[in-house]
């Protein structure tokens, strides 16, 4: 093929490119039949899969059942603030001690000692558990009369008293402060802060 | 046959206003299930007549979105402590007051700061202890962007009970948040000053102790008073 027969084949082609090109009409629905036969990947059918709105249909017992159940894990996860395990004695001088004293390894745990020879039972209770009159129990593990128990608080400053044997109120000789209650009485006071902020 | 029953009305009112305070709870940010077992906490444990005497102080807190924690806070104490419902009441409305005050005031020295509730009833004991408005002003103006000033003031308050001048205490706080002193160390201090303080240490020379003790630097010179000391020849507040 020499130049003169080159170039009116390129013309020629040219021509043709330039005149309206019409699609058949079933061209669209075949090209959209072969993109649908391409599977999707896996995590695309497992988000469709669970993100496709359906009807769901159970009877009111199935119901009332999840629901219970469900009821019963935030219970079951959320647990009682009010009930701590007490830990035993950290400190045995024979005096009150260090109350409010915060230990390092838990979260905001604060622990509170308590010393009352004698006393069958000693509660304490506070803001942080509403006034619960039952508050939160103490423990004296070792029968020497000193009395503790680790309470996770929040950073934040709170007020707080011991009740010995049910009826005798009795603020934290140790405290880092007393505060006149109002009603005739003292309530003490902790600064919980958390380890390292600033 | 005629039965007669026992007045009721003033019960049924107070329960109707707690329910009508739990619902602002709700509205205001406690959310309906906080709101509902708040009001269920009180009904549960505060009797008709001195729920029917503390609601209006409830109603116009929430009205005047004061913090309305430790108002509750007060009531379940004073019916955990079996006080009489007139001497709760006038405890809280007490309360009430001085929350509303100090609100007052800080607002009208700081206009476009936010006080939380927290700091707010910090603010408000720390009045009662005598730690002046200006020491107030002043920590609040040195608040480092997003913290809670609840134990900084507090242990302003604690300083200035003990008989650090509030110059001095309020330098010192104001130079505990400007240097970043973690605030678990700047707690101690009211407890350290204690351990430090015995007859023949006055409040000046406890302070140091206790910022000595927990390795604590003293404001830098200017920055006001010494901590422990009071303004230059005068009277600190």
């Amino acid at each position: 093929m020499n130049d003169n027969d080159r170039d009116a084949r390129v013309r020629d082609v040219l021509g043709q490119l330039r005149e309206d090109f019409r699609a058949p009409p079933e061209l669209r629905a075949n090209v959209m039949d072969r993109v649908r036969e391409i599977p999707d990947p896996v995590w695309k059918r497992a988000m469709d899969w669970l993100l496709r709105p359906r009807t769901v249909q159970m009877t009111p017992v199935t119901a009332g059942g999840l629901a219970f159940a469900g009821l019963a894990l935030v219970l079951l996860l959320r647990g009682d603030p009010a009930e701590v395990n007490p830990v035993g004695p950290t400190s045995g001088d024979g005096v009150a001690v260090a109350a409010g004293r915060q230990m390092p390894a838990a979260d905001h745990v604060t622990r509170f000692v308590f010393v009352a020879p004698g006393a069958s039972s000693v509660r304490m209770t506070g803001d942080f558990v509403s006034w619960d009159p039952e508050g939160v129990r103490l423990e004296d593990q070792r029968g020497t009369g000193v009395w503790t128990v680790d309470v996770p608080l929040e950073p934040g400053v709170y007020q707080y008293t011991f009740i010995v044997d049910g009826t005798e109120w009795r603020p934290d000789p140790h405290a880092v402060s007393q505060v006149d209650d109002g009603f005739g009485q003292t309530n003490s006071v902790v600064i919980v802060s958390a380890a390292g902020e600033a | 046959m005629r039965l007669e029953c026992p007045p009721l009305t003033t019960g049924y009112a107070s329960v109707s206003r707690a329910l009508t305070v739990a619902l602002a709870l709700a509205v205001i940010g406690g959310g309906p299930t906080a709101a509902a077992a708040q009001d269920a906490m009180l009904q549960a444990r505060v009797d008709a007549e001195t729920l029917a005497m503390v609601t209006p102080v409830l109603e116009a807190a929430v009205r005047d979105s004061l913090p309305v924690a430790p108002l509750r806070a007060k009531i379940l104490e004073g019916a955990a402590k079996n006080r009489p419902a007139g001497m709760i009441a006038q405890v809280v409305g007490r309360l009430s007051d001085d929350l509303r005050a100090t609100r007052s005031t800080l607002r009208a020295r700081l206009p476009a700061v936010a006080i939380g509730g927290e700091e707010l009833t910090a603010a408000a004991l720390a009045r009662q202890q005598g730690v002046p408005d200006d020491a107030l002003v002043e920590l609040w103006n040195a608040r480092p962007v997003g913290q809670s000033l609840e134990i900084p003031v507090t242990v302003l308050a604690e300083l200035v009970r003990r008989g650090v001048p509030a110059a001095g205490a309020s330098a010192l706080m104001r130079h505990v948040l400007d240097a970043g002193v973690p605030l678990d160390r700047a707690a101690q201090i009211p407890g350290r000053f204690d351990g430090a303080a015995r007859p023949g240490v006055g409040p000046p020379e406890a302070l140091e102790r206790a910022l000595r003790d927990l390795n604590i630097p003293g404001p830098p010179e200017g920055r006001g008073p010494p901590p422990g000391r009071g303004p230059p020849g005068g009277a600190d507040d």
